[in-house]
């Protein structure tokens, strides 16, 4: 069975439909891009798989468990589910370090030393080690993209959302990120296994890959 | 007897003063702690609590503070209920106070964008980790300019609680001017104390704007 299963899902905000009728499946270890153009979908995709965005119709399935079932505890889910948004989204009062260990502690409740040495590895991982102790002000914009790709590994999710993967990065980065997504997902395939969601909207183009990696 | 306005009473109004700090401090905390929970609770996703806390702060906001040191003062003992005139002032400034700091810090909190709760929640933080870590520390540096300005509203006002009888500065400076028939000697004198307290806290909230507006 897929780990995540999404099935015929529907979603609009107020009168504007976004998704229509979206089936897709990612395998344990597969990685999958979600290719479209601007404004096609993908961000809100990705937001639907880990329950920020309510769905009109059809269903999410995520490790066996319903994304929208009032029952599912999203919490709990969630600990599972990565995410690296588009705008990152790091938080701005924290040091690099910082933002990467808090999940891992307050959730997780790993000890701060445990959560340090995590946060190294992950950082070393996408080749930022030396800013442990900076602030995501002080970074450039592909730096931050690769601590959002950190905190996210940190808390070794089941399942990984990239949203727009590499898009702050520069072509040299952008092949350093993508082995690092893929050593993540543990397949040793070079590359990613494009899928058509079935948008609405046509003209898909390399966009946002919606990665799945193993736990480590 | 009459007697002249000396520095004996100068004495006894700065140490009256100390009373008028005392009222400060305690409704301060009262305020606080009350605003705390009314700022959250004005986010909360329940919305019934919202309207409850809504209806709440428009209806103190919308009343006299004078009208509620009466209201407590002389008609908690009609209920039974016996009050001094220290508690009372104290409740009346906590209610007005709270009303206030609420508004202040509930704008605070949601100044802060909606993808720093996103972003904390798909870390699998609860709603309570996320206020905790995530949203209050980065609102606090929005609401100090303002809560200092309301602290200095607060000094001052407390020369209501002289209306129940309550002796900080104001009270004191009224029982001064009977006993000396020297009113313009002894208020003026009132006023210094008053602006001795407040100057500071004015000059300090000014540079944590200037700060404020420097560090955006
Ligand atoms: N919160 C929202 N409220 C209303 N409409 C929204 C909201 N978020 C997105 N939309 C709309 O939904 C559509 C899809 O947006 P989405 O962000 O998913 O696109 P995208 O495929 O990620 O685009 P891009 O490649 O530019 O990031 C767009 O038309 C957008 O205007
Ligand atoms: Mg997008």
């Amino acid at each position: 069975m897929s780990l995540v299963d999404i099935q015929a899902i529907s979603k609009s905000y107020g009168s504007l439909p976004v998704l229509k009728d979206v089936s897709l499946g990612v395998a344990k270890g597969e990685v999958v891009a979600v290719i479209g153009r601007s404004g096609s979908g993908k961000s809100t995709l990705l937001r639907c798989i880990n329950g920020l965005e309510p769905i009109q119709a059809g269903t999410i399935t995520v490790d066996g468990v319903r994304v929208n079932d009032p029952k599912t505890d999203l919490r709990k889910l969630r600990q599972e589910v990565g995410i690296v948004f588009q705008s990152f989204n790091l938080f701005p009062h924290l040091s690099v370090c910082e933002n990467i260990t808090l999940a891992p502690r307050v959730v997780r409740k790993q000890s701060p030393d445990a959560a340090r040495e995590v946060a190294r590895e992950v950082l070393h991982r996408v080749g930022l080690e030396e800013k442990l102790d900076a602030y995501p002000s002080q970074l450039s914009g592909g730096q931050q993209q690769r601590v959002a790709i950190a905190r996210s590994l940190a808390m070794r999710p089941k399942v990984m959302l990239f949203d727009e993967v590499t898009s702050a990065l520069d072509p040299e980065l952008t092949g350093e990120v993508l082995k690092v997504l893929e050593a993540g997902a543990g397949s040793g395939r070079p590359g990613g296994h494009d899928h058509d969601p079935r948008h609405p909207r046509d003209g898909l183009r390399a966009s946002v890959r919606l990665a799945r990696r193993l736990h480590a | 007897m009459i007697r002249t306005f000396s520095s004996i009473d100068v004495m006894y109004l700065v140490a009256a003063a100390r009373w008028t700090l005392a009222l400060t401090a305690t409704a301060f905390c009262g305020s606080a702690l009350l605003g705390l929970v009314l700022a959250i609770a004005r986010i909360s996703p329940i919305a019934p609590l919202r309207w409850l806390v809504a209806a709440y702060i428009y209806v103190v906001q919308g009343t006299p503070l004078l009208v509620w040191l009466f209201v407590i003062f002389f008609g908690l003992p009609l209920l039974g209920v016996s009050v001094n005139p220290w508690l009372a002032a104290a409740i009346a400034f906590s209610v007005y106070g709270s009303a206030f700091l609420g508004e202040i810090w509930r704008g605070a909190l949601i100044s802060i964008a909606r993808t720093q709760w996103e972003a904390a929640a798909s870390l699998g933080m609860s709603m309570s980790q996320q206020l905790r870590y995530i949203i209050i520390p980065q609102s606090v540096r929005i609401a100090i300019p303002p809560t200092v300005g309301f602290l200095v509203q607060l000094i001052k006002n407390t020369s209501l609680a002289a209306t129940i009888g309550l002796v900080e500065l104001t009270r004191e400076g009224q029982l001064t001017a009977a006993g000396t028939y020297m009113p313009f000697a002894v208020f003026t004198t009132v006023a210094c104390i008053y602006f001795v307290m407040c100057f500071p806290l004015t000059q300090w909230s000014r540079s944590l704007e200037r700060k404020l507006d420097v560090a955006r």
